[in-house]
């Protein structure tokens, strides 16, 4: 039982599709368990009810019995008033009314059970309507989690189509046009994943097995009546005519004129249980209504490509799991994913790095110093600065340290796409051999812009022969058909 | 609690689960280079934020961030593929 309760114990807000995957099973089983109590505990009301009943006429007959046999035994003392007759005549009294006591206990312990029943009933009731709330919950929440994902893909699948309908570059449609396949392909796995979703559900929550609609067409009705019989009062049976015997006193409280009671079911007309169970596992009729996407439908609208949603939604980690180291390289040496991996770069580099035609240029603007007023308003210290004053076309970056602006200009990378051609790195401190090309060109830097101890960690050659230096941290641009040189910080 | 994911699968509130390929962090966010085991052909670059307590994977929106981050990944996985 202590199981059951902690399991309710989720609040819906924290509900997701994992979580009543692992609950929902548990729910019906505990609603299953408890509509057996109720039916149980229902029972045995009803049987308590009857018994209650039979006792109360039991009760009644006895006193009907107290009260003919006190008459005729009156009749037979005043014709007779020998001792033995009347010591006869109470002992017979004294049986009687010890018949009487015994059928009232026992008329009050089946009413306290009666009320211990219906009070238990009532328990599981409740439980039982409480679970069945979380459960209706559950369905709302995991119906709500499919139409997100549903949607979500739709929307990405809806901007590519604003995307393609805007744009003129052919690689970009391309890539759009495959990106919208990949969409379509995510969306209908998703359609079906979620039919066997709502299939799954369908399944736990309506088994097919008759027995549940045959329940839930009958309401139970706990309708327990406890009849109070019309209990004649016992005649005072003027027990102080008759003369002392040897027998303890006789005494009859209840034979008064006034009303035999009982007092545990305070003398109501009618004790009723107003406790309808509902057993019934109503019919779920989860729809989902999926839908088709129809890409020609798509409107046109001036949508820039840099708001192209590419990445997925912000989501809750909510469970996370170390996985074995081997596992790890057998997951890093895929083919498939080093595939998919590469594949994803491309993606990049072919719908983001390319930049529309009239953007590409090969031609470099003047060589601007580094005290241009564009550094100057990106001055920030201790942070390097790259791009802007050199190249038109190459947005000014912001880099923490040497290691983020190594990383962000690789050599392995092809610049084919801003005015950067190579990148060398270099460690600092080394010594560049002379006879190297690269060495060649830095010495000819060196010498031609008069910075004898150049010896820079990186340089990047652009595509018009000028070079940018990163030296003990000042970025140096050499434009090498002019031979000069302009020093930054 | 430590938000470090790198080779861990982590599970979306959406039930998508996650191969965390690699992981960076500029200075100031966490970025992470995902890949969906059910679908391996997906793979995502998600910013790490933590909001009450709660990791969340957060879409990104900027393509300047998404090619500048690409290409640091690359760089690493770059890296890790000639160690391996």
């Amino acid at each position: 039982m202590e199981e059951k309760e902690e399991m309710i114990d989720i609040e819906t807000d924290e509900l997701n599709i994992e979580k009543i995957k692992e609950y929902m099973p548990g729910f019906k089983k505990q609603i299953d368990d408890l509509d057996s109590d109720i039916i149980l505990l229902n029972t045995n009301s009803d049987k308590l009810s009857d018994e209650i009943n039979n006792t109360k006429e039991q009760l009644n007959l006895k006193i009907s019995d107290v009260e003919e046999t006190v008459s005729e035994e009156k009749e037979k003392i005043s014709a007779s008033e020998s001792p033995e007759t009347l010591t006869s005549i109470a002992n017979k009294l004294i049986t009687l009314a010890s018949e009487k006591k015994q059928l009232e206990e026992e008329l009050e312990n089946k009413l306290k059970e009666f009320d211990s029943n219906k009070k238990e009933l009532n328990e599981k009731l409740e439980l039982r309507n409480s679970i069945k709330e979380k459960l209706e919950n559950m369905e709302k929440t995991t119906a709500k989690e499919i139409f997100n994902i549903v949607n979500e893909y739709e929307e990405k699948i809806n901007k590519i189509n604003q995307a393609l309908e805007v744009c003129d570059n052919s690689k970009i449609k391309e890539a759009l046009e495959e990106e919208k396949n990949k969409m379509q392909e995510i969306l209908s796995s998703k359609k079906e994943q979620a039919n066997k979703e709502i299939q799954k559900e369908l399944e736990i929550l309506n088994p097919t097995t008759t027995d549940k609609e045959e329940k839930s067409s009958d309401d139970i009705k706990v309708e327990t009546t406890v009849k109070k019989e019309e209990l004649k009062p016992v005649e005072n049976a003027e027990l102080d005519t008759i003369k002392p015997v040897d027998v303890s006193p006789i005494i009859f409280p209840e034979s008064t004129n006034e009303e035999s009671t009982v007092e545990q079911p305070k003398s109501e007309e009618k004790v009723e249980s107003d406790v309808k169970v509902e057993i019934p596992i109503e019919e779920k009729k989860v729809t989902l209504e999926l839908p088709d996407v129809t890409f020609e439908k798509a409107e046109k609208i001036s949508a820039p490509m840099s708001t192209i949603d590419f990445e997925i939604r912000d989501r809750e980690v909510i469970q996370r799991d170390i996985v074995p180291e081997g596992k790890v390289e057998q997951i890093q040496n895929s083919s498939v994913i080093k595939e998919s991996i590469n594949n994803f770069f491309q993606k990049i580099n072919s719908e983001i790095l390319t930049l529309p035609k009239e953007n590409k240029t090969n031609e470099v603007e003047e060589l601007k110093t580094i005290e241009d007023d564009n550094v100057k308003d990106a001055s920030l210290d201790d942070n390097y600065y790259i791009g802007a004053p050199i190249v038109s076309n190459v947005e000014m970056d912001v880099y923490e340290n040497i290691d983020d602006l190594k990383t962000r200009f690789n050599p392995q990378r092809k610049y084919v796409n801003d005015n950067i051609s190579s990148v060398v790195l270099l460690e600092k401190n080394q010594v560049i051999n002379e006879s190297s090309t690269l060495g060649t060109v830095l010495t000819d830097i060196k010498y031609s812009s008069g910075v004898q101890n150049a010896n820079p960690e990186i340089v990047f050659k652009l595509s018009n022969n000028g070079y940018i230096l990163y030296d003990n941290n000042k970025l140096s641009v050499i434009d090498y058909d002019k031979k000069e040189m302009k020093v930054g910080r | 609690m430590d938000n470090n994911i790198k080779h861990q699968i982590v599970t979306l509130s959406n039930g998508d689960k996650y191969f965390v390929l690699e992981e960076l962090n500029d200075g100031f966010d966490t970025y992470d280079f995902v890949l969906n085991i059910d679908d391996e052909k997906d793979i995502e670059i998600v910013k790490q934020t933590v909001v009450d307590s709660k990791l969340i994977l957060k879409k990104l929106n900027d393509a300047d961030k998404v090619k500048e981050l690409s290409e640091k990944f690359k760089s690493i996985i770059d890296e890790n593929q000639k160690k391996l």
